[in-house]
């Protein structure tokens, strides 16, 4: 029995029977994005196989709503925006600093930033990263007014 | 017949009459004699026998009729709708008229709103004569996602997850923007309501989950393929027009809130989007070609056959983003990138470093080192606060160096489309100890790890339903049959140590072809690791298996055993593999088994495969050598 036992122990070596807790965004500013489940094991894998599966409910998400997040007091209509960096902050601090890439081109859209003023808008946003992101808890409102003060800044 | 129809019509007409006093009070009269007329008018054209009828209802044919897929009875007008389309036509009708409530967003107009828009062109309906009704949830959202184009997105493979090897496919709807990102995305998916794995297995397989389309913007869909699950995604932007993409959006507004039940290898999420591909563009038949099951990359294949497909884009994950801009830096210096990950140096150190590393190699760490805390606070390694300080530390330094004008490009590989189709043929010829034999095995899905990698992914085997026949001189018989056998090898990188393994269940013989040697029924799991070296992947499991059947006096048989192995890919031209396997059974009938086996493949065209194997087997004390010759031919 005891054999038998150490057996099927070992079987289950890669099989961890806890999985999924759903996901959810937490929070406002960096690291709020979206945490997947558990599912990097053996049975989460194969259970994944069989669903494509997707967590959380939501049927239409449309707008994903900020409500939970101070509103900035530049852009207070475009709620799109919002959601946006909500979403994407992480991508966007990194996109800025690199200078380039699909969240800042994304960003700059949403801000209405003609295409032929992106370089200067994408240099300008680089050299003032320091005063953009100004602490690791730093929520999406400071970064929408930080942005539009550098802006306005000559 | 017509003129039957025009005959009842005229009899009908003094019941019209009759009735017209009757509503005269509650309803107005020409409403009813409106109604009529277009009932009348729509039986006169057949509509309920139109394609598009049956494409916005998900009628099927069926022996004795039609069948809609759909479940939920919130989508029928008629009681009988889910059987019979020129009732649900009838009704659908009726429901036009019906004057609405304070809401009217529940009102069929609004509710069926691809359905009364198709009717009201066909039946040239004049508003004027029906209720007034506003749809302004539907118009919020219309305006909102505003769609112009599609396309249909394919989330690839992920390291060490066969299992997302089935694959996966979704919409995506494109407005005004010019970056995709601010798309949104239309998925069909089974609502999970259990949390135990296997009770979910089951479940997704029979049916009991209910599938729903769902609706939310795109960049939430990258993030959770590309950055949390590692997979590359492919985009294959669809030629349709602006006036098709409505009429598909129209459609989907109708499936909101709407169950089917969800089945995982045929009404599954890559089935449900055929449905609004074809609202958009009635012409194209995609739904009919699948008959028994659907695997997503399939269904990339008949909308590409279809002449669907403009382009196609490829969306590296956060795991081919580390690898490509590690490909920037020396193999010696990719150590500090790990460092300062891990906070041994600090970022800053990384900045005053000029006499070592070039400014392009800064750049790189710093960017490398972002991309990787990302990745390791998506696995858990890493808890939320010492990401967010530890991130904006290292993007804080990045900044201050200048920006990197090039830009990254990378190449793709090749797309999931390209790889062999999913079904196999295996026909075989060979000699086991002395005897000679014909070997034939049918496997409807998916790829093994003999086969040729283009468009899979290295070092993964997912097999479904392999039944496999032997035939001896004087016998025929199912040698064994593999209901699952999925492998996951996936290489050590310097900055990931991700498990490798392997889970098989099914029914084999133990071999002895002569003496008795029944079917028994195994399960046996091994996990362990690979590394790529030379470019050549070696792997190193630990197996454990319960075996049952009546071939062991007990009646079962378990143990634990060791196996490693090569595997070189040349070119995708053609493959070898040699692998090594002891295992000890303590348990039931004690016995163990040495293995040694050898496999070449070589890969003719994109479905013809041929090669060789070689098997030197010993069980108990049975002493055993198979030699075969054998070609796989690939088919849908």
């Amino acid at each position: 029995m005891k054999k038998f036992l150490f057996t099927v122990l070992f079987v289950l070596i890669c099989v961890n029977l806890s999985f999924a807790t759903a996901r959810k965004n937490s929070g406002c500013g960096l690291g709020a994005m979206l945490i997947s489940p558990n599912n990097d094991t053996l049975v989460g894998n194969l259970a994944m196989t069989f669903l494509n599966g997707t967590f959380g409910t939501q049927t239409f998400g449309i707008t994903t709503g900020t409500s939970e997040c101070d509103k900035p007091t530049h852009f207070v209509k475009n709620e799109r925006l919002q959601e946006f960096v909500v979403a994407n902050m992480d991508n966007l601090a990194k996109d800025i600093v690199v200078g380039k890439g699909e969240t800042l081109d994304s960003f700059a859209e949403l801000l209405n930033i003609p295409v032929d003023q992106r370089k200067e808008f994408y240099a300008k946003l680089h050299d003032s990263f320091m005063r953009i992101f100004t602490s690791e808890n730093i929520q999406m409102a400071e970064v929408i007014d930080n942005v539009v003060l550098e802006m306005t800044k000559n | 017949m017509k003129f039957l129809k025009r005959v009842r019509a005229i009899l009908l007409l003094p019941c019209v009459f009759l009735f017209w006093y009757e509503f005269s009070l509650a309803y107005s009269d020409t409403t009813f004699v409106y109604k009529y007329y277009l009932k009348e008018s729509a039986k006169r054209l057949d509509l309920h026998k139109d394609r598009y009828w049956h494409i916005l209802l998900h009628y099927s044919k069926k022996v004795d009729g039609y069948e809609s897929f759909i479940d939920d009875a919130k989508f029928f007008l008629s009681r009988e709708g889910k059987k019979n389309p020129q009732s649900e036509l009838l009704e659908t009708i009726d429901s036009f008229f019906e004057i609405p409530s304070t809401n009217h967003n529940d009102h069929p107009r609004c509710r069926f709103i691809a359905r009364y828009e198709w009717l009201k062109e066909k039946l040239n309906i004049d508003e004027s004569k029906l209720p007034e009704v506003k749809c302004s949830e539907f118009q919020d959202v219309f305006q909102r996602v505003n769609p112009k184009s599609a396309s249909l997105i394919f989330p690839s493979f992920y390291p060490n997850s066969p299992a997302s090897m089935f694959g996966h496919t979704l919409l995506r709807l494109e407005g005004d923007f010019h970056s995709s990102l601010l798309a949104y995305a239309v998925n069909y998916s089974a609502i999970p309501e259990d949390d135990f794995a296997l009770i979910y297995t089951f479940k997704g397989i029979f049916g009991y989950y209910k599938g729903i389309y769902t609706a939310m913007p795109y960049y939430d869909k990258v993030r959770e393929y590309s950055d949390i699950e590692r997979r590359d995604i492919w985009e294959y932007n669809l030629n349709l027009t602006a006036e098709e993409v409505k009429k598909m959006f129209l459609h989907l507004w109708e499936l909101k809130d709407i169950f089917q039940f969800y089945y995982f290898f045929d009404e599954n999420c890559s089935y449900n989007i055929l449905f609004l591909i074809e609202a958009a563009r009635p012409d194209v038949n995609l739904i009919e070609k699948f008959k028994f099951w659907v695997i997503p990359v399939d269904t990339i294949r008949v909308v590409i056959e279809e002449g669907l497909v403009e382009k196609i884009v490829y969306r590296p994950s956060i795991y081919t983003r580390i690898k490509f801009l590690s490909s920037f830096l020396p193999e010696k210096k990719s150590n500090i990138v790990l460092e300062l990950v891990n906070g041994s140096i600090s970022p800053e150190e990384i900045l005053k470093d000029d006499k070592y590393l070039t400014l392009q190699e800064r750049q790189k760490i710093l960017e490398i080192s972002a991309e990787i805390l990302q990745y390791k606070y998506f696995t858990k390694d890493i808890s939320k606060d010492l990401y967010q300080k530890r991130y904006l530390q290292v993007l804080r330094a990045r900044s201050q160096l200048p920006i990197w004008e090039e830009e990254n490009i990378f190449s793709a590989p090749s797309s999931p489309e390209t790889g062999h189709e999913s079904a196999r043929l295996k026909i075989g010829q060979g000699v086991y100890n002395g005897n000679g034999y014909l070997d034939i095995s049918i496997r409807p899905a998916y790829h093994d790890i003999t086969n040729n990698d283009r468009g899979y992914i290295e070092g993964s085997q997912i097999v479904f339903t392999d039944l496999h026949f032997k035939y001896f001189r004087d016998k025929f018989f199912l040698e064994r049959f593999d209901l699952i056998n999925i492998i996951s090898f996936s290489p050590f990188d310097y900055f990931s140590r991700s498990l490798s393994w392997r889970v098989k269940t099914g029914f084999e013989r133990k071999g002895f072809y002569f003496d008795k040697d029944d079917l028994y029924y195994f399960v046996n799991a091994g996990c362990g690791m690979s590394a790529k070296i030379l470019s050549i992947l070696s792997y190193m499991l630990f197996n454990g298996s319960v075996e049952m059947g009546g071939v062991y006096k007990k009646n079962f048989s378990g143990g634990i055993g060791i196996e490693g192995g090569v595997i070189k890919n040349f070119r995708n031209r053609s493959k070898t593999l040699i692998t090594l396997e002891s295992m000890y059974y303590p348990l039931g009938d004690n016995h163990k088994l040495y293995k040694l086996s050898f496999t070449q493949n070589f890969f003719l065209n994109k479905n013809l495969e041929m090669g060789f194997s070689y098997t030197r087997k010993k069980v108990f004390s049975h002493y055993s050598y198979d030699f075969g010759v054998l070609i796989n031919y690939f088919f849908r």
